[in-house]
C-alpha cells in the first residue's frame, strides 16, 4: 500500500520507505498521518459483526512477529514421581471423584473425608495377628495415616528444593547491608529501657547461629616459629631486668 | 590447648624471672631443650614437644592436663605460679629462705613464716621479693614473698611475718581434689 505496511491484528502500521536526509519534521509527521490513515481505513474495511453496536469488528490474527522481552522460561525439572511415571509409561487418567456406595445407598467420595473406603470409619475390625498384645488397631491406622502425610510432605519439600536448584535459591536472599543495620538496631533496642540498660534484666542480643557450634581454629604454630617466639620473649624480659 | 601469645609469654617469663632471674634461659634452651609452653583452660603447661604434638589430637574439653603445670592466668589476667613448678624454681632460685625444723610443719600447713621460724635468709634480699623456701636439709618446701628486706629482718620482732606463703608442697594433700598437672 504505497510503502505502508499495516497489520490490523496488532493494530500497527509502519512506513517502510527510506527516510531521506532533506526531510523535515513536518514531512515525517505527514508520513505518520498517512500511515495511520491507512490503518484506520483498513479497520473500516473489516466485515461488520451482527450486534447492537455497529462499530464492532473482529480483528484478523496478527502477522507481525514481536520479539520476547523476557528470556524463554527454563523447563522445570521433573519431580521424582513424574520421572518414575515417564520411565514406566504411567499415564494420568481421569477418574470420577464420587462413586456409588451400595451399603449406604448414596454417592460417596472415593478418597478423603467420608470416602467409601475410610478405614477409620469402621466400628469393628478383623483381628490382625501382627498386632502386639495391647496395641490398638485403631491407633495403628491413625499412626499410619500420620506417617504417610509426613512422608508426602517430605517428598514435596524435596521436589521443591530440586525445582529451585536451577532457578532461584530456595533460601531468602541475604541483604548484608540491611542485616548489619538490623544488628545495630537490635543492640540499641536491647538497652532502650528507662535506665538505659543499666538496671533490670538485660535483653541480650542473641547472636546469629548461636545454636551452631563454631569451628575452633587450631592455633598451633610450627615448632621453629614457636621457639623463636619464646626466645624473643625471654630476651625481652631479661633486657628489662 | 594452644600456644601462648607473645603477651602471655611475657607475663609468664616476667613472673618466673622474679624467682630465678637469668636462668629462665635454661628453661627454654637448657638440658630439656625440646620443651615448650602450652595453654589449656587458663593453665600454662611446660611440656615436651613430642607430648604436646600428641596432645593436639585430644579435644580441649577432654584434655585435663599435660606435662607440668607452670601456673595459671587469673581472671584479671595476672599470672600465678603453681607449686607444681617448684622443681624448676628451686635449683635456680636467686633468693632463698631456710626454715628452722620447728616451723617447717607450720609452713607446710599453709601458714606464713614468722621471724622465729627463719633460720637463714639470702643476703641483700629486698622487700616484696619472691623467694623459694627450703628446710635445713635443702629440700624445697614451697615459695612465697618476703614481707621484710633482709636488713629489716634483723630489727623485726620474733612474731613478725617475714615470708608470706604463696604455695607449699602441703597443698598436694590439702588440695588433692582439684589438683592439676602433677607429673611431667
Amino acid at each position: 500500500m504505497d510503502g505502508v505496511e499495516v497489520d490490523l491484528g496488532s493494530l500497527s502500521c509502519a512506513d517502510v520507505r527510506p527516510v531521506l536526509q532533506e526531510e523535515t519534521e513536518e514531512d515525517l509527521n505527514e508520513r505518520i498521518r498517512r500511515a495511520v490513515e491507512f490503518l484506520v481505513h483498513g479497520l473500516f474495511t473489516l466485515p461488520e459483526q451482527n450486534s447492537e453496536r455497529k462499530s464492532l469488528r473482529e480483528l484478523p490474527t496478527a502477522t507481525t512477529v514481536v520479539p520476547r522481552a523476557k528470556p524463554i522460561p527454563k523447563e522445570k525439572p521433573l519431580t521424582k514421581w513424574q520421572k518414575f511415571a515417564k520411565s514406566r509409561g504411567i499415564k494420568k487418567r481421569k477418574r470420577d471423584k464420587f462413586t456409588w456406595d451400595e451399603a449406604r445407598g448414596e454417592f460417596r467420595p472415593i478418597h478423603g473425608y467420608r470416602s467409601i473406603n475410610d478405614e477409620r470409619d469402621q466400628a469393628v475390625m478383623p483381628h490382625d495377628p501382627s498386632l502386639a498384645p495391647g496395641e490398638s488397631p485403631f491407633d495403628r491406622l491413625k499412626e499410619g495415616k500420620r506417617k504417610r502425610i509426613e512422608n508426602n510432605r517430605k517428598n514435596q519439600e524435596r521436589n521443591k528444593r530440586t525445582l529451585s536448584k536451577g532457578q532461584i535459591s530456595a533460601l531468602p536472599l541475604k541483604n548484608e547491608a540491611r542485616s548489619k543495620y538490623l544488628d545495630k538496631y537490635a543492640k540499641v533496642a536491647a538497652i532502650s529501657t528507662s535506665s538505659l540498660g543499666k538496671h533490670g534484666e538485660k535483653n541480650e542480643v542473641k547472636s546469629k547461629n548461636s545454636s551452631v557450634k563454631g569451628i575452633r581454629k587450631k592455633k598451633i604454630i610450627p615448632v621453629g616459629a614457636e621457639r623463636e617466639r619464646t626466645f624473643r620473649a625471654v630476651n625481652d624480659v631479661l633486657k628489662n631486668i | 590447648m594452644r600456644n601462648l601469645t607473645e603477651e602471655e609469654l611475657h607475663a609468664v617469663f616476667e613472673k618466673l624471672a622474679k624467682f630465678i632471674g637469668k636462668d629462665i634461659q635454661t628453661l627454654v634452651q637448657g638440658p630439656l631443650e625440646d620443651c615448650c609452653f602450652r595453654l589449656q583452660k587458663d593453665r600454662v603447661f611446660y611440656v615436651r614437644e613430642a607430648i604436646a604434638a600428641a596432645a593436639t589430637s585430644i579435644a580441649r574439653d577432654n584434655l585435663a592436663s599435660l606435662g607440668l603445670c607452670v601456673g595459671k592466668f587469673t581472671h584479671s589476667g595476672r599470672f600465678q605460679v603453681h607449686i607444681t613448678f617448684l622443681p624448676y624454681l628451686a635449683p635456680f632460685a636467686k633468693y632463698k629462705v631456710w626454715l628452722k625444723p620447728q616451723s617447717e610443719m607450720s609452713f607446710l600447713y599453709g601458714n606464713h613464716v614468722l621471724k622465729s621460724g627463719v633460720a637463714t635468709l639470702t643476703q641483700d634480699t629486698p622487700k616484696n621479693q619472691p623467694v623459694v623456701v627450703f628446710n635445713q636439709s635443702e629440700i624445697p618446701l614451697g615459695f612465697g614473698v618476703t614481707a621484710r628486706s633482709s636488713l629489716e629482718v634483723q630489727q623485726a620482732n620474733s612474731t613478725d611475718l617475714i615470708v608470706l606463703n604463696q604455695a607449699d608442697i602441703g597443698s598436694y594433700l590439702r588440695d588433692e581434689d582439684h589438683f592439676v598437672g602433677c607429673a611431667l
